[in-house]
């Protein structure tokens, strides 16, 4: 329990900038790694950070998911079976890799996060979008979950053949509902942002002190390392 | 100062605008995923049914924000994304697109003027096909190999080599997505006068 709540504590140690870094490093990996012995040596890589930092259910359960695509899709070629789609299964474990680190990303807590990312080169407008972008990501899948589970109680999801014998009306329930809530959710962090000051020409501070410590620079160490080996020596 | 301010975006409208692309962005991953398994569907109407469902929060944003650039912002952003993904040399190629994009545009009010919004959306999607093709132009050979290696199939690979070499049917696939993303506004149109200009929102 000690254990857990320590390894817990490192993602509020961790600096921002260096889970971006992580995130982009797996996307690249992710699609430049030629060898697939490779691609999993980099998975296994970023699952063992997951629970580096606490989240030991979801680097297990990413891993297993990907080990469970990358076997699937060896199964199918072997005996040539075509369903689920083998294009399918390939695009599920090179997503997988970016997945992980953006877990990360979408656990910092967002004032840390900012305060990182606003020591980078980036104008500041380039910046929100960029943070509203990452913080939005996982409240949309939500509010999108809410909004099919209300039209199936409504019955507009009964089966697939409903939804395609009326499909500009499904597509219409479901997109008006999510344009409405998004737009309230904007609205409230547009407020929010201003109140807190985001529009002020002078300099801002955090409450988190944001600077590449000794567990940043390993990590990165490790990570562009890992991303040597399985892109270039594999 | 009150003009100059009028033309920047807020904080509000560059909310929405993220708003309204992260949808996008999902519903984009989702579609990929569900035509994959057909590759003619994947390769001809994949960017076209994306641009007749995302037209929607496109006019949404149009019509919220209404400023210039905001085109501009969302070829950039699909750029950039590519370019994370590992087509950097895309990202040039996207700002290329918003630039055309955001030419269509020019003029007063021009984002809540329905055909303009149509135009300008028309373009950008149909350089969303055409931006398919540019990795394939540009290094078939290690794109050839890194597809193979993700599960594509030689059948699927000689369906896309015909596709992007062959004018005839670049035409093709430019036009079907140039339909769908034509007729994703009109539908966008048509539910911006039934739910959301009632309810005040754009």
């Amino acid at each position: 329990m000690m254990a857990s709540a320590s390894a817990r504590k490192r993602i509020a140690q961790v600096d921002g900038r260096t889970v971006l870094f992580l995130t982009i490093c797996a996307c690249l990996v992710s699609f430049l790694t030629t060898d697939l012995l490779g691609h999993a040596l980099f998975t296994c890589g970023l699952a063992l950070m997951l629970c580096f930092f606490g989240c030991y259910k979801q680097g297990i359960g990413y891993f297993a998911a990907y080990l469970a695509c990358v076997l699937g899709l060896y199964y199918e070629a072997k005996v040539g079976l075509s369903f689920p789609s083998p294009l399918l299964l390939s695009m599920l474990y090179k997503l997988l890799l970016p997945a992980m680190p953006a877990y990360l990303l979408f656990r910092m807590p967002s004032v840390k996060l900012t305060a990182s990312l606003r020591k980078l080169p980036i104008p500041s407008k380039a910046m929100l979008v960029l943070m509203v972008m990452l913080r939005f990501a996982p409240t949309v899948i939500l509010e999108f979950k809410g909004v099919c589970e209300a039209m199936k109680m409504r019955g507009f999801l009964r089966s697939p053949w409903a939804v395609l014998r009326h499909p500009l009306n499904t597509l219409e329930y479901a997109i008006v509902p999510m344009v409405f809530r998004a737009l309230k959710i904007a609205d409230e962090l547009s407020a929010s942002a201003i109140v807190r000051g985001i529009e002020s020409p002078y300099k801002k501070q955090s409450y988190y002190l944001s600077r590449i410590g000794g567990m940043d620079a390993g990590i990165i160490g490790i990570t562009v390392a890992l991303a040597v080996v399985c892109c270039l020596v594999m | 100062m009150t003009q100059h301010s009028k033309k920047k975006f807020s904080i509000r409208d560059m909310m929405t605008i993220a708003a309204m692309m992260v949808i996008c962005f999902i519903i984009m991953m989702i579609m990929s995923g569900l035509t994959l398994p057909f590759p003619l569907v994947n390769l001809y109407g994949s960017a076209g049914i994306d641009g007749f469902i995302c037209a929607v929060f496109f006019l949404v944003a149009a019509n919220r924000v209404n400023k210039h650039g905001l085109l501009f912002a969302w070829a950039a952003v699909y750029g950039l994304i590519q370019g994370v993904m590992g087509y950097m040399f895309l990202f040039p190629y996207f700002l290329a697109l918003g630039a055309v994009a955001e030419l269509a545009m020019v003029g007063k009010d021009s984002y809540r003027n329905p055909l303009r919004t149509r135009i300008g959306w028309t373009i950008n999607c149909a350089g969303n096909f055409i931006g398919c093709a540019v990795p394939l132009w540009w290094a078939w050979d290690s794109y050839a190999a890194m597809a193979l290696e993700s599960g594509f199939t030689n059948d699927t690979l000689t369906m896309q080599m015909e596709m992007v070499t062959s004018p005839a049917l670049m035409f093709l696939g430019v036009g079907i997505t140039a339909v769908l993303a034509y007729l994703g506004t009109l539908f966008g149109q048509r539910l911006l006068r039934k739910h959301f200009q009632k309810a005040g929102i754009v």
